[in-house]
């Protein structure tokens, strides 16, 4: 496989929800992204945004009432083989499911059966996602869950043989990580990963997958709301809004420098926990119903730079930089040039 | 122990008892696996428009604390006074009185509101549980000042919604609101924002730091993030707890600006930054990243399994006392106290 092949190719995505008065609810409009082998990209954005949608999209793993109303996912495996994800289903989507692409669910703490104990649920994983269709013995799964646990830095012998309430939350959620990695995927999509998770397990957590990632090589894509954990954990970032990504680049590009007046409300509304920082700045307003969403730019109500031409033009992304393999710094907004963090004074005096 | 001391003698003048003090209070939970010592041994005070935010990892006991200043837990041991007179002590005025001046803000504002209870009735209940508005059209008035008090305007928009229809922050903001609705002298805040989106997160703490310097209203404010400690505990102070007990107590700013106990350093250390230049350049240093269990306390310090100067001889066998190690910091650590006095004696 060519290192210049995206790995996940996600073109023109859009997923609805059905809502109970017979009407559909579209929380992803048209996402576009490649995704290359070993990055790491994070989607970030308030609730609502669409982001865990996108991430259970990505695996097909949509609640019953949500479904693709648009465009393509293709995976290209470490043979060169693509797949049309989209076009899976049954055994096919079984199989791809955990053995490409795994997933890391938020709530560390709600994710295992309660009655069931830590091997039976490696022994769950391994039996519905095998990929030769031969019965796993109970030695093969005891070797493979030992193995897996011991990349996440867990004594096997002790926790294999536990239920999850005798576990604190860190340990759980690296027994999730161990499952995402259980079957080597090439993909991890790690929703809110650490989320109510102390900081000193949050930071073990964080260190892990780094090294996790160098170790096997995996590509992941990471969903929080948390922007100065994305940072830390991710090479590239996609802001979204109302169910687009408005803004992509590397961490350093959107970060440092960006080029969204969203991201930059974001950015600026993080306290900071170094002294002679900037005082941190909410974001006036709410995000739109996506049931009724205004035309033009979905963010102008709350926008400091917005004018008379955002009403009628949704900004579609376009280059800022220009560079390969994803990494491109992109944004959708008009007046761009005119957005950055450098100058706070700019927010009042665009108002005025 | 000396928190207690700090904050009386620069803060309020002896004449004034703060608004709730904890004196030595300790909760013991009784369970089947053994005895819990939740909180051992806490002093701790906050006056009128003070704050005190307490930070630590779950099962430090913050939480527990909170619910003794709250009078929802009863000290096992150690006693809570408001406005000096000791809870166990009050006659029911004096009860009641402290059952409206002190109230308590959860985290979960989707848990918080009755999903039938439109946020006028939210609002009301306790205006007319406590014989505060005459007749319904002047709780309708009260419960509008209310919501502009916490910046939910036009407030005639919002009495008539339900919580479903109201955006997260949204409901936060009728949750502090009710709990403003009896006039109180304390406010108790665990994890209040931490639920919120970040855009809204800084909005609704500038609400409460209104409370605090437009009505004087005093508040333990209970938080995991250190960055939302520092920033609404200006002017304030805090107190790092770890398994129960407090480690390092003083100002806000300088508690965070330059931490003295390992457990403190160790915290800061692991915030993420989001600036990407900084990343991967913080490693906490902790010999084990595993808390102790509350029910199994390491002999002497009980951070001493993990910490980074840790000193065999003192630090496993003698348990350390919170004391001063200057002016306006407290500590509780063998090491820390050695450097403050090698300093004073230079």
């Amino acid at each position: 496989m060519s290192q210049n092949d995206p790995i996940l190719s996600v073109r023109d995505l859009h997923i609805a929800y059905r809502t109970g008065s017979g009407r559909t609810v579209t929380a992803v409009r048209g996402v576009d992204f490649d995704l290359y082998p070993q990055q790491s990209l994070a989607l970030v954005g308030e609730s609502g945004c669409g982001k865990t949608t996108l991430g259970l999209g990505l695996l097909r793993l949509l609640p019953k009432l949500g479904y693709v109303s648009g465009g393509s996912i293709s995976y290209r495996g470490p043979t060169g083989t693509v797949t049309d994800v989209l076009g899976l289903s049954g055994r096919s989507l079984r199989r791809w499911r955990w053995s490409e692409v795994a997933m890391v669910f938020q709530g560390a703490m709600n994710a295992f059966n309660p009655v069931m104990k830590i091997i039976d649920h490696f022994a769950d994983t391994i039996r519905a996602h095998r990929v030769d269709g031969k019965k796993a013995s109970r030695k093969e799964i005891r070797d493979r869950a030992a193995t897996a646990l011991e990349s996440v830095r867990l004594e096997p012998d002790r926790v294999l043989s536990s239920y999850p309430h005798e576990l604190s939350g860190g340990m759980k959620q690296r027994i999730l990580i161990a499952l995402a990695l259980l079957l080597e995927p090439q993909v991890i999509v790690l929703d809110e990963p650490t989320t109510a998770l102390d900081l000193l397990t949050q930071r073990a957590i964080v260190d892990m997958l780094h090294e996790l990632r160098q170790r096997h090589g995996f590509a992941m894509i990471f969903v929080s709301h948390d922007l100065p954990l994305a940072s830390e954990l991710a090479d590239r970032v996609a802001t979204m809004y109302a169910g687009r990504i408005i803004e992509s680049g590397t961490v350093h590009d959107v970060f440092t420098r960006p080029r969204h007046p969203y991201s930059v409300g974001l950015i600026k509304a993080v306290p900071p926990v170094r002294a002679g920082a900037d005082e941190p700045m909410s974001i006036p307003g709410s995000p739109p119903d996506l049931a009724a969403l205004p035309t033009g730019c979905a963010f102008r109500s709350r926008c400091p730079y917005a004018d008379d031409e955002c009403g009628e033009i949704d900004p579609e992304l376009e280059p800022v930089i220009q560079r390969p393999e994803g990494l491109s710094h992109e944004t959708a907004c008009l007046r761009w040039q005119e957005v950055g963090l450098s100058k706070p004074a700019d927010r009042e005096a665009v108002k005025q | 122990m000396s928190g207690l001391d700090v904050a009386t003698t620069d803060d309020v003048s002896p004449a004034v008892p703060p608004l709730i003090a904890l004196r030595n209070v300790s909760q013991v939970f009784h369970t089947k696996r053994g005895d819990v010592p939740a909180v051992q041994d806490v002093s701790l005070s906050v006056g009128a428009g003070d704050v005190l935010c307490l930070v630590g990892e779950s099962g430090c006991g913050k939480t527990t604390t909170a619910r003794m200043a709250a009078g929802l837990a009863t000290p096992t041991a150690g006693a809570v006074e408001f406005e000096g007179v000791d809870l166990g002590a009050m006659d029911s005025a004096q009860r009641r009185r402290f059952r409206t001046s002190v109230q308590y803000v959860h985290q979960d504002p989707y848990a918080s509101l009755n999903p039938i209870r439109s946020v006028f009735g939210t609002l009301s209940a306790p205006l007319k549980r406590h014989g505060l508005a005459k007749n319904k059209a002047a709780a309708w008035e009260q419960a509008k000042e209310l919501l502009e008090r916490v910046d939910l305007t036009p407030a005639e928009n919002f009495l008539p919604k339900f919580p479903h229809q109201l955006s997260g922050g949204q409901r936060q903001r009728v949750a502090v609101a009710r709990s403003l609705s009896l006039n109180p002298r304390l406010m108790i805040a665990d994890e209040a924002t931490s639920m919120l989106d970040v855009s809204i997160r800084v909005g609704v703490l500038r609400t409460l730091t209104n409370l605090r310097t437009e009505l004087g209203v005093g508040f333990v404010f209970i938080t995991h993030d250190l960055a939302i400690a520092r920033y609404f505990g200006t002017g304030g102070k805090i107190a790092v707890m770890y398994l129960g007990r407090v480690v390092e107590y003083g100002d806000a700013h300088e508690v965070i600006d330059n931490p003295k106990h390992p457990y403190t350093k160790a915290l800061l250390a692991a915030v993420p930054d989001i600036d990407p230049d900084r990343r991967h350049d913080h490693d906490p240093g902790l010999r084990s990243v595993d808390i102790p269990s509350l029910t199994d306390l390491p002999s002497g310090c009980s951070f001493h399994p993990r910490c980074p100067v840790y000193r065999e001889g003192d630090c496993d066998t003698t348990p350390p006392v919170l004391s001063a190690v200057d002016s306006h910091r407290e500590v509780s650590c063998h090491v820390a106290a050695e450097q403050a006095r090698d300093e004073t004696a230079r």
